[in-house]
């Protein structure tokens, strides 16, 4: 058997090719590791920093001062979270449904551009409007439903789009099949199209909480802080959360006051890290009758 | 199953030029006889898309219980008139349409039509299989369940029998929870049918079901096809001239968005009145 010789020509082709392909994969590493290393770097220093200092007593007591735990701002993220989870979960899921499913063009445009500017706006400033409208104008001062308002306006339009997206990624053949079965328009959102969006509906939401929990500064102006455990009061309920010790106790001059910072960052990335793994896990558990390779 | 015993005698209908149903083009019957009832009922039948007209003045009958064969080039609108009889052009924008479509004695197009009924029992299968994201079982439950025909009790014998049916019960009885897309191509095809099947329909269009699957799936759908009437009313949209030859009682052959000649299968097939259509099933245009 012989095999065919490269010409003068397909060899110096070939040589094109071999630089091109060298090229891209080392473009394509260094964006990598742009993006890996720092990740990796900052989770870290995180560990490195609150691992040698960590006591169970973080996880039971409450803030004291400069010092204590952080029982009560571990709470305070939980029940916010929560809170975002339905107020967004219903709010920006129906937005998404609505700009997916029902919107006319101008309505859509219309909305479209309110989330996109919404999702647009600095957090501190959607913080200081819910200062002035629900602390002060409605005189609710701190609240953890102004906190939990104020949250779900930044995550809003995150939810709504991942949303419509996905809505938008379900294969117009599930439609088209459930119209020829003569199945009405909500039983085919609701059984059909729902249902092949929703690993990505899920993944989304769970994606905009882990978003809303590393937020600080709309927090500073409507939940404030608070040593005590979350209280669902309208009026005057200031609440503990995870970020403010990053932000306010960082840089005390106190050990005390330091590890709480610290820890609070601990805490923070491993329950970014857990929601994080949940949403896989939904995503791989509601995406099993997907077709391959589909959501 | 089958009470009818004969297959049908061909005839065309003369059509009574006073009749103002059907004026105009000379009306086609793709169907058995002119005495047997008509499924469906097409009369100078026009759609366009956004003003460009893809098929005009079509004239079909469709005989109870007959399959009828839809052939022609790519382009020549088969399959815009099979997805108006069920009206499943309406949701694209720039559908427009006039004439007359009549299931029965209702007019497709009418005021006051009921879509979802009319879809119930004017069914459609697609060319590629297209289950939905839901369990096997599931898949063939959802539009039983969807238009509550049988009480919740009895939907799994309703799924078994139509799955036993289209001949899938064996290959799926123990895995009725698993996902539809682990099935082959053909499977999923009769899965779909079976779907379809499930809300008792009177009609099935079919729109080129075996264009996307080997051999032998082929052939378990052209068998489940012939085993169906005349229980149910068929029409296929075929690219496969063999495949007309093979199921159809009659051929309607489509070409530059108008009918241009139906008939028997021999008679389409071996002595075709219009030029057209004999270049078209010897191959010489396509």
């Amino acid at each position: 058997m012989t095999l065919v010789a490269a010409t003068p020509h397909e060899k110096g082709v070939n040589r094109a090719r071999t630089a091109g392909d060298t090229i891209m994969w080392l473009v394509c590493g260094l964006a990598l590791a742009a993006l890996v290393l720092p990740i990796i770097w900052i989770i870290g220093q995180v560990i490195a920093r609150a691992i040698p200092h960590f006591r169970w007593s973080f996880l039971t007591q409450p803030t004291i001062g400069n010092g204590g735990g952080l029982s009560q701002a571990v709470l305070g993220t939980l029940v916010l979270m929560a809170m975002v989870g339905v107020i967004a979960g219903v709010t920006g899921v129906g937005a998404g449904i609505y700009l997916a499913e029902y919107a006319r063009r101008r309505s859509a445009i219309l909305l479209r551009g309110a989330t996109e500017v919404l999702a647009g706006v600095p957090s501190i400033i959607v913080g200081y409007v819910g200062f002035t409208a629900l602390a002060i104008g409605l005189k609710w001062k701190f609240s953890i439903w102004a906190a939990a308002i104020a949250l779900t306006a930044i995550v809003i339009p995150y939810i709504a789009k991942t949303t419509e997206l996905a809505l938008r990624g379900v294969p117009g053949s599930f439609r088209e099949g459930a119209e020829a079965l003569g199945m009405r328009d909500i039983l085919i959102l609701r059984r059909i199209s729902l249902r092949a969006a929703s690993s990505g509906i899920i993944t989304g939401l769970i994606m905009a909480l882990a978003i809303s929990v590393g937020e600080t500064a709309p927090l500073l102006y409507t939940a404030f802080w608070s040593v005590h455990n979350p209280t669902f009061g309208l009026h005057n309920s200031p609440v503990g959360y995870l970020t403010y010790p990053i932000w306010t106790f960082y840089n005390y001059p106190v050990k005390s006051a330091t590890y709480l910072a610290t820890e609070s960052a601990f805490f923070l990335v491993i329950l970014v890290g857990a929601l994080i793994i949940a949403s896989r896990l939904v995503s791989r558990r509601l995406s099993r009758y997907m077709p391959l390779g589909q959501g | 199953m089958n009470t009818v015993q004969a297959k049908p005698v061909v005839a065309e209908v003369a059509v009574p030029a006073s009749n103002p149903a059907v004026a105009g083009p000379e009306l086609e019957v793709a169907g058995t006889t002119g005495a047997l009832p008509k499924a469906m009922t097409v009369t100078g039948f026009t759609g366009a898309f956004s003003g460009k007209t893809i098929i005009e003045d079509i004239s079909l009958e469709l005989a109870e219980g007959s399959i009828t064969a839809i052939v022609g080039p790519s382009g020549c609108g088969k399959s815009t008139f099979l997805r108006s009889l069920n009206r499943m052009n309406d949701r694209i924008p720039g559908w427009k349409c006039n004439g007359s479509v009549r299931f029965y004695d209702q007019d497709v197009y009418g005021q006051g039509v009921d879509l979802l009924s009319l879809r119930r029992r004017v069914g459609m299968v697609f060319q590629r299989p297209n289950p939905f994201p839901m369990s096997i079982e599931e898949n063939v439950a959802c539009g039983i369940k969807a238009h509550r025909l049988v009480p919740r009790s009895e939907v799994r014998r309703r799924v078994q029998d139509r799955l036993e049916e289209v001949g899938l019960w064996k290959a799926v009885h123990d895995r009725l929870h698993d996902s539809p897309f682990r099935l082959s191509g053909g499977q999923q095809q009769l899965l779909c049918l079976a779907r379809s099947l499930a809300v008792s329909p009177d009609v099935l269009l079919l729109d080129e079901p075996t264009s996307s699957l080997d051999p032998i799936s082929t052939e378990a759908v052209e068998q489940l096809l012939k085993e169906l009437v005349p229980d149910i009313t068929i029409v296929i949209v075929t690219h496969n001239l063999a495949q007309a030859r093979r199921v159809a009682d009659r051929v309607a052959f489509f070409m530059d968005g108008r009918l241009v000649e139906t008939g028997t299968v021999q008679q389409i097939f071996e002595d075709p009145r219009r030029i057209e259509t004999g270049q078209y099933v010897s191959g010489r245009i396509g």
